[in-house]
């Protein structure tokens, strides 16, 4: 944050994935366009189904066979990663981003021990290390996610693993082919809340010693105003409002994003929460204009005609609503999100 | 304290699961000595982390499992003896439960009217005309439509399921629900929906509800008072925001510092407590029991312990 000219690493442009399915063909991600500069750590929140998953699932090259992407780009190291072929792929995935999956469980192979699943991935990308090598290396990757007694880990097998300690040995996995980007979809969503922050803060650390640059999925605002440092809000396939993690949960422009933070109680909320009316439009047959104008109790008329383009309020803060435009009629914060936001700022200046 | 009147009362409810035989039979103390009462109308809360037991003790008090000691009371009557073909009648008049997954509860083959109306019919009520009528009352009030009546569960959507499990919940118009982890499956947009949906069924029919929830946040929304569980015990039980404002029992602590909390200002500079059970605890001269450090506010704790919570709180002894 400090630093504003760093690097980009990774840029996605325009992207657009279809998936072809019996009704047709389900507009899975609709337009999508973000970066991430080295260092930080990006967020992308949204509902299931709103496209958050398939995004980087595209990233790392591993979508559905029943997927197609139909337009954009991914520039990542002078490469654009929708061309790249699934033989270049192997030296990018794992070597270069690291990807690490919602369910602990199901990432492991139940039925080999744990330190060949870490030497397997070190083995394979250098192809003259030694097993010895291997196993010092593998065992250095487990004392740095925190796994105590490593030796004795090194043999066990999954099931002897509890939740946590699974999530741990999956980042020592991702982290063994020492990348650049770490894609984390959901880590904690599977994981109590006091081991969810054990997770976070292993995360965070991480990335700090490495210098990586984090893409987080999730769903839940409250991790996110812990990790990140830009914030992405999809809905609908499309990102409809992105920013610091400042400007979406103290400025928040769109309705959606308004929606979202006043929807969930906090520890302070008494009131009556503000839920969203309705369901996520189908994506076989997306509504022409403003996806999220029939539960947007703000919609204008324009909203079901017209998709609305990106409005700037900041250099680092997009929203694509038509209540920003200079036209549109003045909306008010909903009172319950003001009070919020107000009280998180007290409480900020007290505690900071 | 004695005289106040509770519609359910847990004492010293335990329920343990054994597995293997000789040498390697193995207990499992799911849910061990916790006690508990509920006023009429009011929402208890019960929070933990996964394998507290409290799912365990929500199923063994509508005994989806028997407890292996202790009693439950339901309004003056014991639910946790032997079990009769009256006490089910009994159990399943006055308790009903909501799951957390709304697709595996709901029979695949059923039509939503079937699966409202089930309750009614195993009640022995024979005119389909009439429960065809209630059971559109009810859709109506969870808000689906009679539209909605003669699909099938997989037509609908997560949130609407969940409406549809506590549509089948309420036609019974039990006395207390058993909720849970009603939401946690949902997504955060849907959640909202259904925790107003049983905030309003709650005020319209004087509902008493046990809510089982992992989210501490939700659960504080949504409960008069609220029990903390850790590994089968229940170490604190105070109202809401006493529990919040000034939590005692070092696990409490703990549960509320894991937090994340969506205000990116206060998260960077969050203290997480760890709970080492060993190291915060010495139970070696004094053994802990559950006691009221003040009116309302019980902690599992030892003698010295108390005093020290007493002292921290400002009661005299």
């Amino acid at each position: 944050m400090e630093n504003k000219k760093q690097e980009t690493v990774l840029k996605v442009e325009d992207l657009r994935i279809s998936f072809r399915a019996y009704g047709g063909l389900v507009k899975a991600v609709r337009g999508v366009s973000f970066d991430v500069k080295r260092g930080e750590t990006v967020a992308i929140v949204g509902e299931s189904g709103s496209g958050k998953s398939v995004s980087i699932k595209a990233i790392m090259g591993i979508l559905a066979g029943n997927a197609i992407i139909e337009d954009g780009r991914i520039e990542y190291g002078g490469m654009d990663l929708t061309k790249v072929t699934e033989e270049d792929f192997h030296h990018i995935r794992g070597n270069r981003i690291g990807l690490i999956f919602q369910d602990p469980l199901s990432a492991l192979n139940p039925i080999m021990k744990i330190g060949k699943q870490i030497t397997e991935v070190l083995l394979i990308n250098d192809k003259k290390m030694t097993k010895e090598a291997a196993k010092e290396k593998a065992l250095e990757l487990m004392r740095a996610v925190g796994i105590p007694q490593p030796e004795l880990r090194f043999d066990q097998y999954p099931f002897q693993f509890s939740g946590g300690m699974r999530q741990r040995i999956v980042i020592a996995i991702a982290l063994a082919g020492d990348p650049e980007i770490l894609i984390c979809d959901e880590p904690t969503t599977a994981l109590d809340v006091t081991v969810q922050a054990k997770i976070l803060e292993l995360i965070n650390k991480i990335k700090r010693e490495r210098n990586l640059s984090v893409i987080f999925i999730t769903h839940d605002l409250g991790v996110v105003a812990n990790m990140a440092d830009r914030v992405n809000v999809m809905y609908a396939g499309k990102i409809v409002e992105t920013g610091t993690s400042e400007e979406i949960f103290f400025k928040p422009a769109h309705p959606y994003t308004w929606a979202l933070l006043s929807s969930m109680p906090d520890l302070q909320t008494n009131e009556r929460l503000l839920a969203i009316p309705g369901t996520p439009p189908n994506m076989i047959h997306p509504p022409k204009g403003d996806a999220f104008a029939a539960r947007n109790r703000y919609a204008l008329k324009i909203d079901y005609e017209q998709e609305p383009p990106y409005f700037k309020l900041s250099d680092t803060h997009y929203a694509a609503t038509w209540l920003l435009h200079p036209k549109a009629p003045k909306v008010e914060l909903p009172a319950v999100l003001q009070a919020r936001i107000d009280r998180m700022r007290k409480s900020g200046e007290i505690d900071g | 304290m004695a005289e106040e009147k509770y519609l359910l009362e847990v004492k010293n409810l335990c329920r343990h699961f054994t597995s293997g035989k000789g040498k390697n039979k193995l207990t499992v103390k799911a849910v061990d000595d916790v006690s508990f009462a509920v006023r009429p109308a009011e929402t208890f809360g019960l929070v933990g982390e996964s394998g507290c037991g409290k799912t365990t003790t929500g199923r063994t008090i509508i005994r989806l499992y028997d407890p292996t000691d202790g009693k439950v009371i339901f309004d003056g009557r014991e639910i946790s003896g032997p079990m009769t073909k009256e006490l089910r009648q009994y159990l399943t008049d006055n308790i009903a439960m909501i799951f957390q997954d709304p697709i595996e509860s709901l029979n695949p083959r059923m039509t939503i009217e079937e699966i409202v109306g089930e309750g009614l019919a195993v009640r022995g009520m024979k005119d389909k005309e009439e429960i065809r009528k209630m059971v559109h009352e009810m859709l109506e009030k969870v808000g689906l439509t009679e539209e909605h009546a003669t699909r099938y569960p997989h037509e609908f959507s997560g949130g609407q399921r969940q409406r549809v499990g506590i549509a089948r919940a309420m036609i019974v118009k039990p006395r207390m629900i058993i909720a849970d982890e009603p939401v946690s499956a949902l997504d955060v947009s849907i959640q909202a929906q259904v925790i107003n949906l049983l905030n309003d069924l709650k005020e319209e029919m004087g509902l008493t509800i046990l809510f089982i929830a992992h989210n501490l946040s939700v659960v504080k929304y949504f409960s008069d008072r609220i029990g903390v569980m850790y590994y089968g015990r229940l170490v604190e039980v105070a109202n809401g925001d006493d529990l919040y404002a000034k939590p005692l029992h070092p696990y409490t602590k703990a549960l509320l510092s894991a937090i994340p909390e969506p205000n990116p200002i206060t998260e960077r500079t969050r203290q997480r407590v760890d709970y080492d059970p060993e190291r915060d605890h010495d139970y070696s001269e004094e053994q802990p029991t559950m006691v009221e450090v003040e009116p309302d506010h019980f902690v599992y704790c030892s003698p010295s312990e108390l005093k020290a919570y007493r002292k921290q709180l400002g009661i005299a002894d």
